[in-house]
């Protein structure tokens, strides 16, 4: 479970966030909400990318900001993607074997499932920036997907994609959900709505639970 | 007649310099513009207002600091450097660290900013990080270090005073303008700015080309 308590973020003097109280449990929760409103901040801080001003945030009890060591661990199970793809120059191979190198994991088998079934193995050996933008989105996806977070934060993951791969990112989220993996979108995509457990409405820095299946 | 081996040497020399003073500066400069672009604390941002207000220090204030840590009765005088080409190095490569550190976050800070939180959110140690964006902004990099370069090559403050203008050991072309011009000599002088600007130009291309590149 991810947690805020009193979390309070600015970037200048006027807080963009000010002393969030919300709970994420497993399954899908969706941060919505206008643009500018503090959606893409709030997924950062959760990521543990991003120290908040003021209050805490923990996984897990862990407080991902103060607990050192431990904290340390515990984002390890978290991964956050990009709404726009951050792609590594050279080729797409290597864009997608990143996370497991810097991690030291050899989760290749799961790599090459998630190619197949995203439908990138034509793409794999080309240069990364011959990729058009929903490709980038892709293999950003496949990149985060390959080390098995438990905790998988996504800022608009389908905003470049065509609909037959919206279908498929949704599905496959759907499917990580059933794991009991928990997710974290932050979108306005109305889409998404109806496969989201909770989903939180942010408005420049108060937030309101809109929606709570089974919490 | 015009000195061409004179001309020659000066300009080997200037280039070895000032080529040594930016290879030393951006071992340490890149990694600082790069360790402040990560940095997203206050401590880093007053480190960048601070770089950026010494961009602008002139090369006589670097050249009497130096002076007087260097000069025998200094601090540093045990080291025998005045007046040594290695002198002029340490002078130059001081000189254009604030310029190449505060060129380097705004040039490299850019790219790297998303780069960081991708790398971090699969954590990267610092290591990691500092490698992939070595990698990923090595065309900014050589931007920086072209621009370090560049104003190393056309200062005049400290090669004067750390190196004295010696004929055959310390003369560097912008010592040798100066020297030619009050001699009222003004041939080689003039041979030795048009290399000078020919060398500004070739580095401006580079960096033209490079940008095309990306």
């Amino acid at each position: 479970m991810i947690e805020t308590i009193n979390l309070t973020f600015s970037y200048n003097r006027e807080p963009i966030l000010k002393d969030l109280n919300i709970k994420i449990m497993k399954g899908i929760t969706l941060f919505r909400g206008p643009n500018g409103s503090g959606k893409t901040t709030l997924a950062k801080i959760i990521s543990g990318l991003l120290p908040p001003k003021r209050g805490k945030v923990y996984i897990d009890q862990v407080d991902i900001y103060n607990d050192g060591e431990k904290a340390r661990r515990k984002l390890l199970e978290v991964v956050y993607v990009h709404d726009n793809p951050v792609i590594l120059k050279g080729s797409v191979y290597k864009n997608l074997i990143y996370g497991m190198r810097i991690r030291g994991i050899d989760n290749k088998e799961k790599l090459h499932t998630l190619i197949e079934y995203f439908g990138l193995h034509s793409l794999v050996d080309r240069k990364s920036y011959e990729l058009s933008a929903g490709e980038k989105q892709i293999v950003s996806l496949i990149r985060a997907l390959s080390v098995d977070p438990r905790y998988l934060i996504l800022d608009e993951p389908l905003q470049y994609l065509d609909d037959e791969r919206r279908a498929k990112v949704i599905k496959y989220l759907v499917k990580l959900k059933k794991k009991g993996i928990t997710i974290v979108i932050a979108t306005h995509e109305q889409e998404l709505t109806k496969y989201a457990d909770t989903i939180y409405i942010i408005k420049y820095g108060n937030v309101d639970l809109k929606k709570a299946r089974g919490t | 007649m015009i000195d061409i081996n004179a001309l020659i040497e000066i300009t080997a020399r200037s280039l070895a310099i000032s080529g040594l003073a930016t290879l030393f500066a951006s071992l340490w400069s890149i990694p600082i513009a790069i360790l402040l672009s990560i940095g997203q604390r206050r401590w880093a941002r007053l480190l960048i207002a601070i770089f950026n207000s010494l961009v602008g220090v002139p090369t006589v204030i670097i050249g009497l600091l130096l002076y007087l840590l260097l000069s025998r009765s200094g601090p540093l005088g045990i080291l025998s450097l005045l007046y040594t080409p290695y002198a002029i190095v340490v002078g130059q490569a001081l000189l254009i660290t604030p310029l190449m550190i505060s060129f380097g976050v705004e040039v490299i800070g850019v790219r790297a900013k998303n780069l960081i939180e991708m790398s971090l959110t699969f954590g990267a140690s610092t290591t990691q990080l500092l490698l992939t964006i070595i990698e990923e902004a090595s065309t900014r990099i050589m931007a920086v270090s072209i621009l370090g370069f560049q104003r190393a090559v056309g200062e005049l403050g400290v090669a004067l005073m750390l190196g004295g203008n010696i004929r055959g050991f310390t003369r560097v072309f912008t010592t040798a303008i100066a020297l030619e011009i009050q001699k009222g000599e003004f041939e080689l002088a003039i041979y030795l700015g048009i290399i000078l600007i020919l060398v500004d130009f070739i580095v401006i291309m580079i960096l033209r080309i490079l940008g095309w590149r990306k």
